[in-house]
C-alpha cells in the first residue's frame, strides 16, 4: 500500500518533467505538441547568448555564494555548538535561524531596503548588482551550512578535541587536524546545499539584484510570465542528464565506500560502534 | 611524589564534585581511583589534565605547579574513557600524533609501540577496523608514545566485554611495570581496583575517604562507607559500636552462636551468596565457597565468626 | 574574535534587514529615490492604518494562509505513506530512489513550473487528452485556477515534508512496532498506537516546515494561479515592483512575519523534541 502510494507519488514528481524531457525533441513551435523529432530547440538553446550569460552568471554567484556561506556557516555552527552560554546567546540562536524560516518576500525586501540606505549613507554596494545577490544568498546560504556544521559538532562531541590538547597540539593544530577533517563532509553537503539554493533562487535574485545582474532562474521566470517555451525543455533536458549524471557517479562512489547518502547529513563514523558507543554519549564529566 | 594535589575543590553550580580533596602519588605506583558515579573521580582526572580549572587548591606534577597550564603544555598524558582514537587516521597516525606534535615523530618509535602492545603489522589500519580490546591498546599506545611520566586512565576497561576485562587488566599492569609510567585510574569497579592497583583511594563526598594497600583497605575499613562500597560488608552493632563483617568470614557452623534463617541461597559458580535473617531480623550476607554443602531456602542454621573477624567502625 | 565576527555577519545580513523594514513601515511615502521619508511624525505613517483598515490585506493574507495549510496538509498526507513505502524498500535501494525522488527538484523550481504552464493551459496534453475522449466539451481553465496552483504548490513543497519525515521515520526503534506486534497489535493497530503516535512531532514539524514557506510564497501563484488570488507575497510585491509604496510593501510584510511567528516557534520546538 505505502510502496504503491511511493510509486504514484514518484509519477506525480516525474510525469511533468519526463513531458519536458520528450518534448524538447519535439519540432513543434508549441510545447507539448509533438512535431516530429527535431533537435532544433537544442540548437536554440546553444544560439540563445541571453540564457547562456545569465546561466554563466547564476554559476559565478551561486559559487561564490556557497563558499562565503560555507566559511560564514562554519563560524556560526562553531559558535553555537562550542561556546557554550554567553551573553546574547539567545538573540544569536534566533538570528541564526531565522533566515532558513523567513519568507523569502520578506528576506529579499528588507536586503533590499537595507543595500539602498547604505549606498545613500556609506556609498557601498553601488547600485543592485551581482554582489548584492551573492551577499543575499550566502545569507541564506549560511544559515543552512551553520544548522549542518552544529549538527556535526555536536554529535562529534569534544571529546576528540580534548585527546588532540592532551596529546600536545595547541588550539589551531588540534583544529586543522582533528575538527577540520572531521567536519570536511558536512562542510562538503552545506556547500552543495547553499550552491543550490542559490542557484534556484528567483525572489532574492529579483530584489536584490537590478536591471544589469539577471540571473538564469530570473530570466526564465520574466520569459514564463509571458508564456511557456519549448527552449525550457530543452534547458531542462539538458540539466536533468548533467544532474543524473553526477548523482549516479556520487551515489556509485557512496555505495562502494558505505552505502550512505553523502549530500545527507552523514552519519557518526561507525567509530562509535559496539564497544565505545555508550560511553561516547555520557557526558564527560561524572559531577556534571 | 609524582602527582600531589592540595586541596582541590569543584562545583558545577549547586553540585559539589570535590571539596578540598587531598592527594599524592609515588613515582611508578598504580594509583586506582574508586567511586560511585558522580563521586567526582572523572572531574578529578580533567583537573590534572588541565581540561578543567579548580575552584580551589594546587595541582603539581613532578613538584611543578601546573595553574594555568594548558593540557598541552602538561607533562602528563590521558586515555580517554572511550579510547577518543581518531577516525580520520590510522592507528600509525593515532600513535604519532603526540610524537609528531613535539617534533619527536619517527616511524620506529610507533613501531616499537605497536610491538609493546601486541598489534605489530596493524599500523596501516584504521581504528573502526579494530575489535574493541585493540583499540584499547591504541589508545594506550598512544598515551604512552612520549613516554609521560604520568598516565592518566578513564575507566580503561569499562567498554570492554566482561571477558576481556581480566586479561586486559593484567596487560595493563604489565605496561605500567615495564615502562615504569605512574598511572591514576579512575573506576566504578572494585575488584578492577583490588586486582590492578598499588593502591586504592576512595571518594566519598568530594574527599578521599581512605587510602591504602588493597588488603589493607578491605581487610580494615574505616568507615561504614569503605566497609559497603568494598566488598559489601556486613555492619553489626556490637556493645563496642558499630562493626563491619566479611560475608566470606562467616561460616555455618552447628556449633555456631547464632540462630539465623536462610532467606535466599544464590549459586555463583565459586561460591554460594547466602541472603539470612538472625532472630532480631537483621540481615547478614553470607559467602561460602562452592564445594560447602549448603542447606535449602528456608532452613534453619546456625552462624559462627572469629571475633577478630569483626573490624569495629567509629560510630 | 570568531564570535564577534559571526555576531557582526547575523546583525548586519539577517538582524538589520528586518530592522530597517520596520523602520520603513513607519516612514512616509516621498518623491524621489528611495521613495519615502523616514523620521516623519507616526501620526502621518499611513502604511499601518490603511493595512488594518482596507479588508483586501487581510484577506490576502487570510487567503494565503488557506493556501499554505491545504498545500501542508496535501503534502503531509502524500509524503507520509512515501516515506513509510520507502522505509519498506531493501536498505540498499533506498539511496537511488531518495536520489530519484531529489533529481525533478534539482532542476530548478522555475523549470518545473514551466512544465506545469504547457501541461495545464488550454490547448495543454491534459485537456486535449480529455477532449479527445470525449470527457469535457470544453478545455477546464486549469491553468490560472485554483487546482493548478495548489498542483504546483504541492509539486514545489512535497520534498520539505518528505525529507524530514523519511529522516524521522528511519531514526525510530523498529523494536517497538515488533513490541506492539509481540503483544497481539493488528498492522493497522500497530500503525494508529506506535508508528503514528511516535512521529506525531515531526509529522507537525514537516507541516509546518512546508506551511511556513509556503505562505509567503509568490512564484508559483504567480506563475500558475488564478489572476484574481492576491496572496501575501504577491501583495507585497505588487506593492514594492508596481506601486513603488515602499512603506506598505514593508509593513505588508511585518504583518506577514507577525502571523508566521507562532507557526514558526512551534516549528523550533517540534524540531528539537526527540
Amino acid at each position: 500500500m505505502s510502496r504503491l502510494i511511493l510509486a504514484l507519488g514518484l509519477l506525480f514528481l516525474w510525469a511533468p518533467v519526463l513531458l519536458m524531457v520528450v518534448f524538447a525533441f519535439s519540432d513543434a513551435r508549441q510545447p507539448f505538441v509533438w512535431g516530429g523529432f527535431s533537435l532544433r530547440w537544442f540548437a536554440a538553446l546553444a544560439a540563445n547568448q541571453r540564457l547562456q550569460e545569465a546561466a554563466l552568471l547564476s554559476v559565478g554567484i551561486a559559487a561564490g555564494a556557497a563558499a562565503l556561506a560555507t566559511l560564514v556557516g562554519l563560524a556560526i555552527g562553531w559558535v553555537l555548538a562550542r561556546h557554550g552560554r554567553f551573553a546574547g546567546r539567545p538573540a544569536f540562536g534566533v538570528l541564526a535561524a531565522a533566515p532558513l524560516v523567513l519568507p523569502e518576500v520578506v528576506t529579499g525586501l528588507g536586503l533590499l531596503f537595507l543595500f539602498v540606505l547604505m549606498e545613500r549613507h556609506l556609498g557601498w554596494p553601488e547600485g543592485r548588482s551581482a554582489l548584492t545577490i551573492l551577499l543575499a544568498h550566502a545569507s541564506l546560504g549560511a544559515a543552512y551550512v551553520a544548522v549542518v556544521v552544529q549538527a556535526r559538532l555536536a554529535s562529534l562531541g569534544r571529546v576528540l578535541e580534548d585527546a588532540a590538547a592532551d596529546l600536545g597540539a595547541g588550539p589551531a593544530t588540534v583544529f586543522r587536524t582533528i575538527t577540520l577533517p572531521l567536519l570536511a563532509p558536512a562542510l562538503a553537503a552545506g556547500f552543495a546545499l547553499a550552491f543550490l539554493l542559490s542557484l534556484d533562487d528567483v525572489v532574492l535574485a529579483s530584489f536584490t539584484g537590478g536591471p544589469g545582474a539577471t540571473t538564469l532562474p530570473v530570466l526564465l521566470f520574466s520569459q514564463l510570465r509571458l508564456g511557456p517555451t519549448p527552449e525550457a525543455h530543452a534547458l531542462a533536458t539538458l540539466m536533468l542528464a548533467a544532474l543524473a549524471l553526477i548523482g549516479a557517479g556520487v551515489l556509485w562512489l557512496a555505495g562502494r565506500r558505505s552505502g550512505a547518502l553523502p549530500l545527507l547529513p552523514a552519519d557518526d563514523p561507525p567509530q562509535h560502534g559496539r564497544y565505545t558507543g555508550d560511553a561516547m554519549l555520557r557526558p564527560t564529566c561524572d559531577a556534571s | 611524589m609524582i602527582l600531589t594535589l592540595e586541596g582541590i575543590s569543584k562545583r558545577f553550580g549547586a553540585l559539589t564534585a570535590l571539596a578540598g580533596l587531598d592527594l599524592a602519588v609515588a613515582e611508578g605506583e598504580f594509583l586506582a581511583l574508586l567511586g560511585a558515579s558522580g563521586s567526582g573521580k572523572s572531574t578529578l582526572l580533567r583537573i590534572v589534565a588541565g581540561f578543567e580549572e579548580p575552584d580551589a587548591g594546587r595541582v603539581l606534577i613532578a613538584g611543578r605547579d601546573m595553574a594555568g597550564l594548558p593540557p598541552r603544555l602538561r607533562p602528563c598524558a590521558m586515555m580517554f574513557q572511550s579510547y577518543a582514537l581518531f577516525p580520520h587516521m590510522s592507528v600509525h597516525d593515532n600513535i604519532a600524533y603526540g610524537l609528531r606534535r613535539a617534533g619527536q615523530y619517527d616511524p620506529r618509535r610507533v613501531e616499537e609501540l605497536l610491538a609493546l602492545v601486541g598489534l605489530s603489522g596493524l599500523g596501516a589500519r584504521r581504528p573502526q577496523q579494530l575489535s574493541g580490546g585493540q583499540q584499547q591498546r591504541v589508545a594506550l599506545a598512544r598515551a604512552l608514545a612520549r613516554r609521560p611520566p604520568l598516565l592518566l586512565l578513564d575507566e580503561p576497561l569499562a567498554a570492554l566485554d566482561a571477558g576481556l576485562r581480566a586479561a586486559t587488566g593484567a596487560e595493563l599492569r604489565r605496561l605500567q611495570r615495564e615502562t615504569g609510567t605512574s598511572f591514576v585510574m579512575v573506576t566504578h569497579d572494585q575488584q578492577e581496583a583490588l586486582a590492578l592497583a598499588d593502591r586504592i583511594a576512595i571518594l566519598e563526598g568530594g574527599r578521599i575517604a581512605q587510602i591504602g594497600p588493597p588488603q589493607e583497605v578491605y581487610a580494615r575499613p574505616a568507615s561504614r562507607f569503605v566497609a559497603e562500597f568494598l566488598g559489601a560488608a556486613n555492619i553489626l552493632a556490637t556493645p563496642a559500636g558499630p562493626a563491619a563483617l566479611r560475608p566470606e568470614n562467616i561460616r555455618i557452623d552447628p556449633a555456631g552462636a547464632w540462630r539465623a534463617r536462610i532467606l535466599a541461597r544464590s549459586f555463583r559458580g565459586d561460591a554460594w551468596a547466602l541472603e539470612c535473617a538472625l532472630p532480631d531480623g537483621q540481615r547478614l550476607r553470607v559467602l561460602r565457597p562452592a564445594c560447602e554443602p549448603v542447606p535449602e531456602e528456608g532452613a534453619d542454621v546456625t552462624l559462627a565468626w572469629e571475633e577478630a573477624a569483626l573490624v569495629p567502625l567509629p560510630a | 574574535m570568531i564570535r564577534a565576527m559571526a555576531a557582526l555577519w547575523l546583525a548586519l545580513l539577517v538582524a538589520a534587514p528586518l530592522a530597517v523594514i520596520a523602520a520603513i513601515s513607519l516612514a512616509v511615502p516621498d518623491e524621489g529615490l528611495p521613495p519615502f521619508r523616514l523620521g516623519a511624525p507616526l501620526a502621518d505613517n499611513e502604511a499601518w492604518p490603511l493595512l488594518a483598515a482596507d479588508g483586501f490585506y487581510a484577506a490576502a493574507l487570510l487567503r494565503s494562509l488557506l493556501l499554505a495549510a491545504v498545500t501542508a496538509g496535501c503534502c503531509l498526507l502524500l509524503s507520509y505513506p512515501m516515506a513509510l513505502g520507502l522505509l519498506r524498500l531493501p536498505a540498499r535501494l533506498r539511496p537511488w530512489v531518495v536520489g530519484l525522488i531529489l533529481l525533478p527538484f534539482a532542476i530548478g523550481f522555475v523549470l518545473r513550473m514551466a512544465a506545469w504552464v504547457g501541461l495545464l493551459r488550454d490547448s495543454g496534453p491534459i485537456n486535449a487528452a480529455l477532449l479527445a475522449l470525449g470527457l469535457i466539451a470544453e478545455p477546464l481553465p486549469l491553468l490560472y485556477g485554483w487546482s493548478g496552483l495548489f498542483l504546483g504548490m504541492v509539486h514545489s513543497y512535497l520534498i520539505f515534508a518528505l525529507l524530514p519525515l523519511y529522516a524521522a521515520l528511519s531514526a525510530r526503534d523498529p523494536r517497538l512496532e515488533e513490541a506492539a506486534a509481540d503483544l497481539g497489535a493488528s498492522p493497522a493497530v500497530v500503525f494508529f498506537t506506535v508508528t503514528l503516535p511516535a512521529s506525531a512531532a515531526a509529522a507537525g514539524a514537516a507541516f509546518l516546515l512546508v506551511f511556513i514557506p509556503a505562505a509567503g510564497e509568490f512564484v508559483v501563484p504567480e506563475l500558475l494561479g488564478p489572476p484574481e488570488a492576491l496572496l501575501a507575497g504577491r501583495a507585497i510585491w505588487l506593492e514594492f515592483f508596481q506601486s513603488r509604496d515602499w512603506p506598505l510593501a514593508a509593513a505588508a510584510s511585518l504583518a506577514l512575519l507577525l502571523v508566521l511567528v507562532g507557526p514558526i516557534l512551534l516549528w523550533q520546538r517540534l524540531g528539537r523534541a526527540p
